[in-house]
């Protein structure tokens, strides 16, 4: 299992450097000069000192080290703007918190949808009520999170006012203000991946009902309710939790749409802000925090698979 | 500038701030007018205290160190919490004194003294004197925003510590103008303009409320000035200015009950404001008063445009009708001319051609037969969807013309380089908003740097030196009304409708008009987008 693990790392320290490496080449991607690109109208004296900053006069593998390295103490650069600009790290850290409460709360919303959904589906497989549920995940599916977003602020925020259409509270605030803020983004981002969740849940969880164990389940006069749960449910998620954390990927994309619909002040409108601001110092932070936090991600659900599925230790 | 083009600020040039300045607005006044006069009658008595959340359309990204700000309407709408001028425009279109006591000329109007009002503190506790105001002309002279409007000033002087007197190199009738300037001469303290470091982020004015705190790009908080000059203001405790630079979630934020009031200048959601305001859901004003003119530049230092055949060919082709009722649901008004018509040099017949698309078709094959039969136009416009519709419209219009459009999209601080650098053929502006016609001098006279067209046309430098120095009042109203007709028959631009403002709120928000001047004549006088903040309440 240690050598295992070790492996891992090794393989997420590599896909890390690879990460960070193009992260790091989206400044050397921009048209021309990249100084006269983030600064167009700026003095030279603004651009010399965004040159300084970022080593643009130093050679390719020396600056990226350089990043690299400010990157790892979490220096991220700054802003530019007319009056100076506060640092990335600073707006980050107040956004990150706001982005990472999106994720969590898409994804907690999308698996209480889909699990007692995917396993009522898969119990009546082949019935109306199985049916039904699958095509109202394919409808799901079929709906943009973003037209799912305005069409929610349209009918629960504007007419019926039950929840805000912008802003964000803190936690600290009102927490049942910071849940009813939260609400519309999180169902928005989380109904597409509740239905993709169902739907492999559902087909996981019919293959499992049919083996040896689970009829000896039934024979020995369980109820259904235990058998579906203790028995079936945990040798029919390991597609899901890989799923579900592949997916994070899926979600930090429709969140820097989603936070700007619902002016939600996370990393996804930070990026959002700093391409209309041309602050693409920001922009690459962002994207390698992002890039990093995704690669994470995966090693974390890889190591858990790793832990529920007895196969994946014995053949590793 | 373009829809969404209006507030970038060039570092290497000025202009890009006074496009900034001018697309927001040049000078101008008006009277308080609109469909619902919110803040006049039938309100009631004003009410003290509570707090309001305004959402704006766009963050003040560059700050609020004013002499070198490019403020867009967003952002003058926060400076006229913070700040006062020294003049504003009346309800007549006057320009009378604020801040300042009395602006009166000498009698060639080469010198004008300011009389400063006794008893003005800034928010730092520091008086407002002659020495302050001073050093604010002369930030304002120096600095990257206005230096090109000021470039009359010869000089400033102290004449005691509550009279400045101002020099001119010329005589200059519309100096009150300039000192409102869409309420972009506010009046900084001298710790803020002498603390270069925050002097954009640390602001401190003689204004109604003082800066409580600013996040860039989430939100940006004033409280109530409690020592402010004019007695019984403001009345609300607290305003909180909100970017969310979507049109329509400003919309649904306000629908929602999350903003309390908004601006916004998109047809579409103003024509669905007026819906929600009919039904008694919210109260909408709106002004069109010293508007701006959505127009096409051309820039006649490169080709095609260096033609006028070219001009006049793109400007027989274009349906502004249809692009009006296709772009903005029919909501603007066509515009003939770049004044408004309440505007000085606003002409009934400005001798601007109708849409004819047979003499288009005439007017492009003789500019192909004279340049190897290629007529090839380059439009250059924002990002923004609307601006991209209407683009795409306008090549469509043209191509049934035989003229070929390519459209090139880049963002707002390139298309504003652009303009300065000189390097487009046409592109998708909004500009010349204000009464005062002398304000838009630095956009046509041939001794601009900043005439971004780059023609030097002899009848309109004429017009503009005959107007700035005539000081016969009455004369001077007639001086400007040869100038559209001057600029269409140039067929510099081409003109399309009048920019629409509209501010609407929830119902229980009131005073949006503000109150009555201190020396009395009425109420301000609004510009477009701009009202003032200090009459602001809510009724309980």
């Amino acid at each position: 299992m240690g050598a295992l693990i070790g492996k891992k790392v090794v393989q997420l320290a590599a896909v890390l450097l690879v990460v960070t490496f193009f992260s790091f080449l989206l400044i050397h991607l921009l048209p021309g000069d990249p100084a006269a690109t983030i600064i167009p109208l700026g003095t030279d004296a603004q651009r010399t000192q965004l040159r300084k900053d970022v080593g643009l006069d130093k050679p390719l593998v020396s600056q990226y080290t350089r990043w690299l390295g400010k990157f790892v103490r979490g220096d991220f650069g700054r802003y530019y703007r007319q009056f100076g600009g506060e640092p990335v790290r600073k707006r980050l850290s107040q956004a990150l918190p706001v982005s990472l409460q999106l994720l969590v709360y898409a994804e907690v919303l999308a698996l209480v949808i889909a699990i007692p959904l995917g396993i009522l589906a898969a119990y009546r497989a082949g019935t109306w009520v199985d049916r039904f549920l699958s095509t109202g995940a394919f409808a799901s599916l079929a709906i943009p999170d973003f037209v799912l977003a305005l069409v929610l602020i349209f009918y629960l925020g504007v007419k019926l006012k039950w929840f805000p259409v912008l802003g964000y509270v803190h936690f600290g605030q009102s927490p049942t203000e910071h849940f009813k803020s939260m609400f519309l983004p999180a169902f928005s981002l989380a109904l597409a991946q509740a239905a993709v969740y169902m739907r492999l849940l559902r087909s996981d969880m019919i293959a499992t009902l049919q083996e040896d164990y689970i009829l000896m389940a039934r024979s020995q006069g369980l109820p259904t309710w235990r058998i579906l749960l203790r028995h079936a449910l945990r040798p029919s998620s390991f597609s899901l939790l890989t799923v579900a954390g592949i997916s994070v990927g899926t979600l930090i994309g429709g969140a820097i749409v989603i936070e700007a619909i619902f002016t939600l002040p996370g990393v996804g409108l930070t990026i959002f802000q700093a391409i209309s601001e041309r602050q693409y110092i920001a922009v690459q932070a962002c994207v390698a925090v992002i890039g990093c936090g995704y690669v994470v991600v995966n090693f974390v659900v890889d190591l858990l698979y790793t832990a529920l599925d007895p196969r994946v230790r014995h053949a590793a | 500038m373009s829809r969404s083009a209006r507030s970038s600020f060039a570092a290497i040039v000025v202009g890009l701030a006074l496009v900034a300045a001018a697309c927001g607005g040049g000078s101008g006044s008006s009277s308080a007018g609109g469909t619902s006069p919110n803040g006049s009658k039938g309100e009631g008595p004003p009410q003290s205290g509570g707090s309001i959340t305004y959402g704006l359309g766009a963050e003040s990204s560059n700050g609020f160190c004013l002499s070198g700000a490019n403020l867009s309407p967003e952002g003058i709408q926060v400076a006229e919490s913070i700040y006062d001028t020294l003049t504003v425009p009346n309800e007549k279109g006057d320009y009378v004194p604020y801040l300042a006591k009395s602006v009166a000329p000498s009698s060639d109007y080469k010198e004008w003294v300011i009389t400063l009002r006794p008893g003005v503190l800034f928010h730092d506790g520091t008086p407002f004197d002659a020495a302050a105001v001073k050093l604010n002309l002369d930030a304002y002279r120096h600095g990257l925003l206005i230096q090109f409007a000021f470039a009359n000033i010869a000089d400033t002087t102290v004449v005691d510590p509550m009279t400045v007197k101002v020099t001119m190199k010329v005589p200059w009738v519309a100096f009150p103008a300039y000192l409102y300037f869409t309420g972009r001469i506010g009046m900084m303290a001298p710790a803020q303009i002498n603390d270069k470091a925050n002097c954009a982020t640390k602001m401190i004015g003689t204004g109604p409320f003082t800066l409580k705190d600013w996040v860039v790009n989430d939100h940006l908080t004033v409280l109530k000035n409690q020592k402010y000059w004019r007695p019984g203001l403001p009345y609300l405790d607290q305003i909180t200015f909100r970017p969310v630079v979507d049109p329509s979630q400003r919309t649904n934020g306000l629908k929602g009950g999350q903003l309390n009031i908004i601006h916004t200048d998109s047809a579409l959601q103003i024509k669905d404001l007026r819906d929600a305001a009919a039904h008694g859901q919210l109260t909408i004003f709106e002004n069109q008063k010293g508007a701006e003119v959505s127009y096409n530049m051309m820039n006649v230092s490169h080709a095609p445009f260096d033609d006028i055949t070219a001009r006049q060919a793109v400007i027989l082709a274009t349906d502004r009708v249809e692009l009006n009722n296709i772009v903005n649901g029919g909501v603007n008004t066509i515009a003939d001319q770049p004044f408004a018509p309440d505007v000085v040099g606003y002409v009934p017949d400005p001798g601007y051609p109708k849409f004819d698309l047979a003499a288009a078709k005439v007017k492009a094959d003789a500019y192909k037969a004279k340049h190897g039969g290629q007529f090839n136009v380059e439009v250059e416009t924002t990002i923004d969807p609307e601006n991209a519709r209407e683009a795409q419209l306008l090549k469509s219009q043209w191509a049934k013309a035989g003229i070929n459009a390519t459209i090139k999209q880049v963002d707002e601080a390139t298309l504003i380089s652009d303009a300065i650098g000189g390097g487009y053929q046409m592109n998708l502006w909004r500009n010349h908003q204000g009464s005062d016609p002398d304000t838009q001098w630095v956009w046509w006279h041939g001794g601009s740097a900043i005439n971004f067209q780059r023609f030097k046309d002899p009848a309109v430098d004429q017009i503009f030196d005959i107007g700035r120095s005539d000081i016969d009042p009455a004369k001077r109203k007639t001086d400007y009304d040869g100038l559209s007709k001057a600029l269409n028959a140039g067929a510099y631009d081409i003109w399309k409708w009048y920019a629409l403002w509209a501010i609407a709120s929830q119902t229980n928000v009131h005073g949006i008009t503000g109150p009555d001047l201190p020396d009395g004549g009425g109420k301000q006088g609004l510009l477009a987008s701009v009202h003032p903040m200090v009459g602001l309440w809510v009724s309980k």
